[in-house]
């Protein structure tokens, strides 16, 4: 009886919707050759690898690719960093590129708001390299802005900015939002301009305030949109960005215990021996972190409200 | 339909194009027409890649017979991935260029099965190879007892010099014969210091580079090293370099000038050359390794003239890190021995290895001085704008080329002489594996990371820093590795002996 | 009322005001870096007004304007190109997940997800396009891999779909007989104009700034985008000032060579024309898209 109620069930689904998953194929075609089969290439991480024999043949080494990542005095620094930084990342990141995109979003001035709008991405435009060295400009030892100009004129002593660790969970902060925020304001920013204007002419004619306003109407918007992103940087919580935590601080040495990150740690060890399968072991552990917390919100998030759950 | 096959058994590609070079066995008389791929760094546009490799086809064709030469010049910053990548998918490469020190030292690519061994083909097609290289030489290219690679000739060891802009040695009445300690190096920084207060009398080079000037062969890593080749007795243990009274002293004494404000701030981060430094005019002095001509290389670079004191006795060393490049037998060639064929034409053949080192004449550089063997770019043209980039030391190529562009004429009697002064290490030519403690490895260098370069930079005070530094580095495995690389260096000396 | 509405504009202005200046000024040094001498690079640092000016920097870099302009030219043919193929691939596969009736979606967003977080690293994928798709040296180089298609950006796009098209609309216009395909043109799109703009924006910075792919898959030089020219031409400097001695005499004083500036000088040049373009986009940013009219 099921088998016989099944077909033609499949077969209605197919007529009403066999156009939406037709549109599924290019996509999904380019996944599957820019990702997925190259995925093979994770088995490395649990190889001794080497050319000859290639990715299939090589021996076996099960987990001892991992071993290095969790068998140093420095595993709990650098998981602490990495998250640390991550979490202040998100939640600063977040409430900072609503506010603007709120901000930006109220603003009357029509040429203003486009003139803002141009200037805040400009940061993320420049590259990594290029803003270690504007960094630098401003915290040089002799010749940086902050001991040229300010201090000098402040009459205090000039700081070694490279040396002290202790300033730096500020700096990589203030240099992640300074960059990121533009970015992900732009994201917001679009959502807002999805609101239907209607909404907020009847509120007007409620006489709601701003804040209502934006409590009511604003906010329940853009909420779908910061749970999205929220989620997706959970996935990469394991991950950080290279160029930050290693150009940015000059690679100092006196810094590191503030600044390395899983990857820089890898980057650092791996210099003098390259072994491609103990880098491919940290890639596979920082995903697998990120989709496990990935997975567990999901479900939290699909219990709450399923409408806004990624799957 | 034939491409989409190919897309899922992918690992079958290496295996396959690997596989391949048993099969090939030499076709003897009538060579088959084969292409040698070489796959070097440098800079090269297409067009000159290709009349490179169209004048070294003429020559192959002529002396091999049915054999064309593909130059693929690869940026030298990315040289490392690209080669890797490279081999690691499959694609041909029959020559590349291995270096000694890192991810692509002769023993890691040997490990990774990135080079195919080559006793048996140099004897068969290399004689030209064994007749002109040193065996001092070949040996930095072996692994065990095993020839994987040819080094290149080139100057083969390094003095530690301190040089130093020659206006400002004359005005401060500096007689460079006379600097010969640290102490007398200390002498002069100060008096710099207070005759050019607007200057740093000593700056590191880029990323906090100062060597100590004294002879230590780091022996691929400097945990478990030889501290100074001088003094080494046989029988010596290798050493933790951290460790030893002269990185003690070394950075005791680049504290004490740090202080003292003898040396740039912020060494240990430094983008900038100390050659640039120089020529900016913010810094006097610098403490580097001295090749073949120091001054004329410096005064050339630096565009200000440049005197150099060498600082130990005796003045040169060859440790395990100054072999340099070296030509290896790619493992995914397809055609090994027309590889060493090529291998070979380049030390046998003046014409061949002139092509492959300057480009094409008349079109990349012209003849100077016919007698004197100099060249010169072409009108108009110089380093920066060249189609195609000269680099010269990295193959076996002689020293009966041209002389390199902008080098004194009897350049090639400098490096022949500086080569005869070289004291060699007893570490030369042993190549240490560490795939037995990569995880001691990847932690050190972590720490390493840590200290050293603001340690020799003078940034950390070596009293209280250097303690923690050595804890760390234990704490990290040192020891292991010690033991570790002690053993295979034993081990490689017993084989070597007889 | 009025009063207060004036006082919080004048805030807000004064707030972005305060933005713009945090983002400005690393750049307005940037510049002023470019056109400062080396050695007053070197010996001074950065600062706002150059202590000796000097046109060394654009000099050097521009040295060759014929690959210059040609790399521009290939950038822009490559950015193009890319985003338009980008966009329409995202827009399909994201409109269908959107639907919140369709079955199987959530697997489809599931296989979309997992290629956020896993990969297989370098070699397995240069392998997959130089050996099976054989796309190295060519232009596809700089289309194809990893650009073409963003989970992430997909993902945004289904967000902004479902929560912006309600569902009544779709519904009415299926029971006035329309189509899936005419859904997504005449409704769906019109819609979703802002994320579209955003992610028209944001997919062809990612192309104009890459300069990975062509650093894998581009070794001719005749095919140097305006990026991989300017990263090969800082990779060779580097090499330069670094293995003096191993290279022939250069015949130009390596010492002197405006690094420094180069690494400004080439950085202008390749946001100046992102800062010139942006601003064409936003006319798409329009405040209030009329869904009411739509939905009639």
């Amino acid at each position: 009886m099921k088998c016989n109620a099944g077909q033609p069930l499949v077969k209605k689904t197919l007529r009403k919707y066999g156009l939406l998953y037709l549109m599924f194929i290019p996509g999904a075609v380019y996944l599957l050759i820019n990702n997925y089969i190259p995925m093979a290439g994770i088995i490395i991480a649990f190889k001794n690898y080497n050319v000859r024999d290639g990715i299939w043949k090589s021996p076996w080494v099960g987990f001892d690719n991992f071993e290095y990542l969790f068998k140093t005095k420095d595993a709990w620094i650098i998981t602490r960093n990495t998250l640390g930084y991550n979490l202040a990342f998100i939640v600063l990141g977040t409430v900072f590129a609503v506010t603007v995109a709120i901000l930006l979003y109220e603003l009357k001035a029509q040429r203003a708001r486009k003139a803002y709008q141009t200037i805040i991405l400009i940061p993320f435009l420049i590259s990594m390299v290029i803003t270690s060295y504007l960094v630098y400009g401003f915290l040089a030892q002799d010749v940086g802005f902050v001991n040229n100009s300010i201090l000098k004129n402040l009459g205090k002593d000039s700081i070694s900015w490279y040396s002290e660790a202790k300033y730096w969970p500020f700096i990589l902060i203030f240099v992640n939002l300074w960059k990121q925020f533009g970015y992900n304001c732009i994201i917001y920013y679009a959502t807002l301009m999805g609101i239907d204007k209607g909404y907020f002419e009847a509120a007007v004619i409620d006489g709601a305030g701003r804040w209502q306003r934006i409590r009511n109407i604003t906010l329940p918007h853009l909420k779908p949109t910061i749970i999205i992103m929220t989620l997706l940087a959970l996935g990469k919580i394991f991950y950080s960005d290279f160029g930050l935590f290693y150009q940015v601080p000059m690679n100092s040495g006196p810094l590191v215990n503030a600044t390395n990150t899983i990857d820089t740690y890898v980057y650092r060890g791996m210099m003098s021996t390259g072994n491609l399968g103990m880098s491919s072991a940290a890639g596979f552990y920082q995903s697998i972190v990120g989709f496990v917390l990935v997975l567990s919100v999901n479900l939290i998030v699909r219990r709450v409200d399923r409408e806004n759950a990624l799957f | 339909m034939k491409r989409f096959r190919k897309v899922v058994p992918m690992g079958l590609a290496i295996c396959l194009a690997a596989g391949m070079y048993t099969s090939e066995a030499a076709a003897a008389e009538e060579n088959e027409p084969y292409e040698v791929v070489i796959v070097e760094g440098g800079r090269a546009t297409q067009d000159a890649m290709d009349a490179v490799s169209e004048k070294l086809s003429e020559i192959t064709g002529e002396k091999i017979g049915n054999t064309t030469v593909k130059i693929v010049t690869v940026s030298q910053g990315t040289y490392v991935d690209q080669l890797n990548m490279m081999l690691s998918s499959g694609e041909q490469v029959d020559l590349c260029l291995t270096a000694i020190n890192n991810a692509q030292s002769v023993a890691f690519m040997k490990n990774a099965n990135q080079l195919l061994p080559m006793d048996s083909l140099l004897k068969e097609y290399g004689q030209d190879i064994l007749k002109d290289v040193p065996e001092e030489w070949l040996k930095a290219g072996r692994v065990g007892t095993e020839q994987y690679s040819i080094p290149g000739d080139r100057g083969k060891g390094s003095g530690i010099g301190f040089f130093m802009v020659k206006d400002i040695a004359d005005a401060l009445d500096v007689d460079m014969e006379t600097v010969k300690t640290l102490d007398d190096v200390e002498a002069v920084l100060n008096k710099v210091k207070e005759a050019y207060p607007d200057m740093y009398p000593l700056a590191p080079d880029v990323g906090g580079y100062n060597p100590m000037p004294v002879a230590y062969d780091p022996v691929f890593g400097y945990i478990g090293c030889i501290p100074d080749i001088y003094k080494y007795k046989e029988g010596d243990p290798l050493v933790n370099f951290y460790e030893t009274e002269q990185y003690k002293d070394w950075t005791t004494r680049m504290y004490k000038w740090a202080s003292q404000g003898l040396v740039m701030p912020d060494g240990a981060n430094s983008t900038v050359t100390n050659k640039s430094l120089m020529a900016a005019g913010k810094v006097a002095c610098a403490i580097r390794n001295t090749d073949p001509d120091p001054a004329g290389e410096w005064s050339d670079a630096v565009g200000k003239e440049i005197v150099v004191s060498e600082l130990l006795n005796p003045t040169l060393y060859a440790a395990t890190n100054h072999a340099g490049w070296q030509v290896g037998i790619g493992s995914t060639s397809q055609n090994p021995e027309r590889a060493m064929q090529v291998l070979n034409l380049i030390a046998a053949d003046t014409e061949f290895a002139n092509t492959l080192c300057y480009g094409v004449e008349g079109v990349h550089y012209q003849i100077k001085d016919s007698e004197k063997n100099t060249i010169e770019y072409m009108p108009g043209q110089d380093g920066t704008s060249t189609e195609y980039e000269s680099i010269w030391g990295r193959f076996p190529q002689g020293f009966d080329i041209y002389v390199p562009l902008g080098r004194p004429d009897n350049f090639w009697e400098i490096v022949k002489d500086f080569n005869k002064e070289c004291v060699y290490s007893p570490a030369y030519g042993f190549s240490y594996d560490p795939s037995n403690v990569q995880n001691e490895t990847a932690a050190c260098a972590n720490v390493i990371s840590k200290y050293d370069a603001p340690l020799q930079c003078g940034m950390l005070d070596p009293e209280t820093e250097l303690p923690m530094f050595i804890e760390e580095l234990k704490a990290a495995g040192a020891d292991k590795i010690i033991e570790d690389k002690q053993k295979q260096f034993d081990e490689w000396k017993k084989a070597n002996s007889n | 009322m009025v009063e207060k509405g004036k006082v919080f504009q004048i805030l807000v202005h004064f707030i972005f005001i305060l933005l713009c200046l945090s983002c400005l000024i690393p750049f307005v040094l940037m510049i002023v870096s470019s056109f400062t001498s080396e050695t007053s690079l070197i010996r001074d640092g950065y600062s706002f007004w150059p202590g000796e000016f000097s046109l060394d920097a654009y000099k050097y870099t521009l040295m060759d304007t014929g690959a210059f302009l040609k790399g521009y030219g290939i950038s822009i043919l490559v950015t193009t190109a890319g985003t338009l193929v980008s966009l329409i691939i995202t827009t399909l596969y994201a409109y269908p997940l959107s639907r919140k009736d369709l079955p199987g979606k959530n697997a489809m967003s599931f296989f979309l997800f997992f290629t956020m977080l896993f990969n297989g690293g370098l070699i397995p994928r240069y392998m997959m396009w130089t050996q099976s798709l054989h796309i190295k040296n060519t232009y596809w180089a700089y289309i194809l891999p990893n650009l073409l298609m963003s989970a992430f950006y997909v993902i945004m796009m289904r967000t902004y779909m479902s929560n912006s098209i309600p569902d009544e609309i779709i519904d009415a216009a299926k029971v006035d007989g329309a189509g899936e395909g005419k859904i997504l043109i005449r409704i769906v799109v019109p819609v979703a104009k802002p994320i579209l703009a955003t992610l028209t924006l944001l997919t062809g910075l990612g192309y104009w700034n890459d300069w990975l792919n062509g650093l894998y898959f581009i070794t001719n030089d005749k095919y140097y985008s305006i990026q991989v020219l300017l990263n090969r031409m800082l990779l060779d400097l580097q090499f330069l000032m670094s293995n003096a001695s191993q290279l022939a005499g250069s015949g130009v004083q390596i010492g002197m060579l405006p690094t420094m500036g180069i690494k400004m000088a080439m950085a202008v040049l390749g946001i100046l024309p992102m800062l010139i373009i942006y601003p064409l986009f936003q006319r798409y940013f329009v405040q209030g898209i009329a869904i009411g009219a739509v939905k009639g």
